[in-house]
């Protein structure tokens, strides 16, 4: 898998599921961050390709995207549903790349599920790109294994 | 006319989205019927009728292929017109689907108009 396919799959496919799904803006690329309060999603898939694909996002970005996503104000939106939505934004991205980048294989996503404070960073080599979402900031990379 | 429609998703998030997408959409519906897999929605289909099913495919349970298979092989239910909706857009995936028996197929994320175009294709409605 090419850097660059690998990369320009992970950029656009955040900005179409966001903007499409999520009713958010993707102002533009910056550096990864490390700010404390993020949620992270991860998920594993199979088949053609395998490998794993991570998803962290800063806890006010995730609270607008849910309350977005789901019709409501952020006020009203609890915990578990940001989480689920987190969970839902890392699938539809992960199967937007893996689409981008070779639409003839098949693959299986498995179930994503948020990441336990504390639990191991990211095991390089992921590839990482990184948005500022206005409100905060976007990090997704994907990791493929040999088969 | 309005009409039924099932939708499963192990998600409620994604359920939420998609009833409101439809709605927004202009898409005529009188009735939503919610499951959160292929069994659950089984059992919802065989208490309430509906006119169109739009499933996901990664479902605890029983998942969208063993879904589909399912409602082919009742009797009662094998005409029952079936749109997968799914972030997987591979060619192999969509095929497959096809296959097996969906009518239709859309891949997340999707605009209001491609799904309701979608549902107007399979239940044979003309485009208003």
């Amino acid at each position: 898998m090419p850097d660059a396919a690998a990369n320009q799959a992970l950029a656009s496919a955040v900005s179409e599921v966001l903007e499409t799904m999520f009713f958010a803006c993707v102002y533009a690329e910056t550096a990864a961050s490390e700010e404390g309060g993020r949620l992270e999603a991860r998920l594993r898939f199979s088949g053609g390709r395998q490998g794993e694909f991570r998803l962290g996002i800063s806890a006010d970005a995730a609270r607008s995207i849910a309350a977005g996503f789901l019709g409501v104000e952020e006020s009203e939106v609890g915990a578990v549903q940001v989480g689920d939505v987190v969970c839902e934004v890392a699938n539809m991205i992960c199967g937007s790349v893996l689409s981008h980048v070779g639409a003839d294989l098949a693959y299986d996503l498995h179930p994503p599920r948020l990441v336990e404070p504390g639990e191991a960073a990211a095991t390089p080599p992921f590839r990482v790109r990184s948005f500022d979402l206005g409100n905060g900031t976007l990090t997704a990379g994907i990791r493929f294994e040999p088969s | 006319m309005a009409f039924h429609v099932l939708i499963a998703d192990d998600s409620p998030g994604m359920r939420l989205v998609i009833r409101r997408v439809i709605e927004l959409s202009g898409f005529a519906v009188d009735l939503f019927v919610d499951a959160a897999d292929g069994e659950q929605a089984l059992c919802a289909l065989r208490r309430q009728p509906v006119d169109v099913v739009l499933t996901d495919i990664n479902m605890p349970v029983m998942n969208g292929e063993q879904f589909i298979v399912a409602l082919r092989a009742d009797e009662k239910l094998k005409t029952l017109p079936v749109v997968v909706v799914s972030t997987d857009a591979t060619r192999h995936r969509i095929e497959r689907m096809l296959e097996l028996g969906a009518q239709g197929y859309i891949t997340k994320p999707f605009q209001p108009e491609a799904l309701r175009e979608e549902l107007e294709r399979v239940l044979g409605v003309p485009h208003a």
